[in-house]
């Protein structure tokens, strides 16, 4: 008879393991479809992600493009650290954007580091108490945050339609977009002859940041206290509304410095089409990554990667939502196998004891347990 | 606004409101038995695809109807086997579903963007309404409404009056007693995730052959997870359902209305009512409920292992 046990440690091999497996398969299926629907998908599956790893532009397209992803990405597994679903990240990204686009195009004659570092505060305080608002109906009446953080993503986005074809219109162009930023609120180009913009940096100065805050503090610890049992962290009196406001502050505002630093670096002016799905794309990558903070920057690249190939192949026939497919398909995969690292699995002869099978409910851990018993959790802060 | 109007927004509402209603009634089942299936919004786009290149192919609207059933079905038995038989974190993988059914729509869906399919739901014509022509917009609807409010009345009726709704409801609830009386917890798990997933799958047919007959990229547009806000609206129960559904409709309307009678607030806040709205009366209806203590099923969202406490 098959005996299921929970392990005692999860094992990071078998999740590298199950990650490379479920990307592979999850290619060879996609193949699959494509070619029913008459497509030559091998070729330009090769010519694309050849381009996009393996040549010097390419790699340089994705560094650009992990910027925005392993920022919204983080923002996610920040919000879960406390058990918290942030699926507003898109939403949290945009109103970054906008609070940063509404300064540069204020005061265009600061001195650009005044100015930027106004930008940066700008958006990540508008994008984080965007995040803290969808969360107060969590805090105060149990309507989960699930909810709420989807709904804003479509109100942000009709406000930012709002003020690129209305208040902030460009009426030099035809295009909906704002007018381009003056000189001082552009981020500085890092690597010359590219567009990789100094934003780099601060990606890898925010991952640390949040990783010792997360890891290495008292206030990360209780965050996380919340997030694993928040029950057992309310007997142990610590205050949820403060972390729910915290973790969720933080996220917003993580989200909201994508935001900033994809007008101020990139594109130099708002437009509706900055951003390219990134508020999924970042879900799934903290998934892939299991939350961990430095496996978000790893999974970045090569989501970065998947999304550079999917440009080039819209330009040889195949259309890009075959990515959005390839992304949804790999979580699902590294979902399923979490199964093989989370339980083991044996044959035995004899009847299965009930002490042995008595175990946890949950397959990846209690983040998501306790995060999912919405109505109860709340019911307990009352 | 005068009462012709007033009635030409319910009536509009009451159309808008029928995805919404199929899904929520598809959905309040599912997550009465514990299966929180957050894949609605791929299932709808899934079902307005395949309902509508069906239909086009066919010249037949109810053999897409059928095609649309038999597709859910196997969606939604796919997403039993990861969440129920998997134990894997139900918002994860509704959530990773739904990237998933957007890519695979869109493409399955390009050769029929202008295509026109040449049978469609049309409304009914209702002579014995001459008399009356202001009832005509709310009365006059085409069948899938009408079949709609029959299921609904249908799953009150199954939900509290039969056998099977109390071995749904103990799912939810307390699924180591049911399985214990012997019942298979797993099963009635798997029954509604995939009855769930068949209605989200007709809610997204409607969309595509009789809301506005054609195929979009994404022309489910978020209704997937206005309906996870529906059933909480509802209370998780199968006869609040409609009433959600045709309030949250009529804020489609009103936000066309309103926009075709050019008042002053720019098109962009209008569009943002179907959205806003139902948060706002989400969150009055959880104040009222607030007193009560909690309403939803015990064990929403947490996956079942036999022999576990």
């Amino acid at each position: 008879m098959l005996r299921i046990e929970k392990r005692q440690t999860s094992q990071t091999s078998t999740s590298i393991l199950v990650g490379i497996a479920a990307i592979i398969l999850a290619l060879a299926i996609s193949t699959l479809v494509l070619s029913i629907m008459g497509y030559k998908p091998i070729e330009i599956f090769a010519k694309a992600f050849g381009q996009t790893y393996l040549t010097i532009p390419g790699i340089l397209e994705n560094l650009l493009m992990l910027i925005p992803l392993s920022l919204c990405a983080l923002a996610v597994a920040v919000a879960a650290k406390a058990g918290l679903w942030n699926i507003g990240v898109e939403g949290q990204f945009f109103a970054g954007a906008a609070a940063a686009t509404g300064v540069a195009l204020a005061f265009p004659n600061l001195p650009a580091p005044i100015l930027l570092i106004l930008m940066f505060f700008a958006g990540a305080i508008v994008a984080g108490l965007l995040a803290y608002i969808s969360v107060l109906p969590r805090i105060y009446l149990g309507i989960s945050e699930i909810l709420t953080t989807i709904l804003m993503n479509s109100v942000v986005i009709y406000f930012i339609r709002y003020l690129v074809f209305d208040a902030w219109d460009d009426p030099a162009t035809v295009a909906p977009q704002t007018a381009p930023f003056a000189e001082a609120a552009r981020l500085p180009i890092l690597i010359a002859d590219s567009r990789v913009h100094i934003g780099f940096l601060v990606v890898i100065g925010v991952i640390i940041l949040v990783h010792y805050f997360v890891n290495r503090t008292v206030y990360g610890y209780e965050m996380r206290a919340v997030g694993e049992n928040i029950r057992g962290a309310k007997y142990a009196g610590i205050n949820i509304r403060k972390y729910f406001f915290i973790a969720m502050f933080l996220s917003g505002a993580v989200a909201g410095v994508a935001g900033m630093m994809e007008v101020s670096g990139v594109v130099h002016r708002l437009q509706p089409t900055i951003s390219a799905d990134y508020g999924f794309s970042a879900f799934v990558i903290a998934w892939v990554a299991r939350l961990g903070t430095g496996a978000i920057l790893i999974v970045s690249y090569l989501f970065a990667g998947l999304l550079v190939a999917g440009f080039t192949m819209q330009m040889m026939g195949i259309p890009s939502m075959v990515i959005s497919m390839l992304k949804g398909l790999i979580l699902l995969l590294v979902l399923a196998g979490e199964i093989l690292t989370v339980y083991k699995f044996t044959w035995t002869r004899e009847q299965p004891q009930k002490s042995r099978l008595a175990a946890d409910t949950s397959a990846a851990g209690s983040v998501l347990k306790d995060s999912c018993e919405i109505p109860q959790a709340a019911g307990e802060e009352r | 606004m005068d009462l012709r109007t007033i009635l030409w927004i319910i009536g509009m509402g009451i159309t808008a409101g029928t995805p919404l209603l199929y899904a929520a009634i598809g959905e309040v089942l599912a997550e009465r038995c514990g299966v929180l299936n957050l894949g609605l919004e791929g299932l709808m786009l899934m079902g307005a695809i395949t309902g509508y290149m069906f239909a086009s192919l066919t010249g037949d609207k109810w053999i897409g109807i059928l095609a649309v059933i038999v597709i859910s079905a196997l969606l939604g038995a796919i997403l039993a086997l990861l969440m129920v038989t998997y134990r894997t974190n139900q918002v994860a993988t509704g959530i990773a579903f739904t990237i998933f059914c957007t890519g695979l729509s869109a493409l399955i869906g390009k050769p029929y963007i202008g295509v026109v399919a040449t049978d469609t739901f049309k409304k009914i014509r209702m002579p014995f309404l001459d008399g009356v022509p202001m009832l005509k917009p709310i009365f006059e609807q085409d069948i899938l409404v009408y079949i709609a409010v029959i299921l609904c009345i249908a799953a009150w009726f199954f939900v509290y009056k039969t056998k099977a709704g109390l071995h749904l409801r103990a799912a939810g609830d307390n699924p180591a007693t049911l399985d214990s009386l012997g019942v298979s917890v797993y099963k009635v798990r798997y029954i509604y995730t995939i009855v769930g997933s068949i209605l989200a799958g007709i809610a997204g047919a409607y969309l595509s052959l009789a809301y506005s007959p054609s195929w979009i990229e994404g022309m489910a547009a978020g209704r997937g997870w206005l309906t996870i806000a529906l059933v909480n609206f509802a209370l998780w129960k199968p006869q609040n359902t409609i009433t959600g559904a045709y309030l949250f409709g009529i804020f489609y309307a009103l936000s066309y209305r309103l926009e075709a009678m050019g008042i002053a607030v720019p098109s962009y806040f209008l569009r943002m009512f179907p959205y806003v709205l139902p948060l706002v009366i989400l969150i009055l209806v959880s104040w009222r409920a607030k007193q009560k203590g909690s309403i939803a099923p015990k064990t929403l969202a947490v996956p079942y292992l036999r022999g576990s406490k």
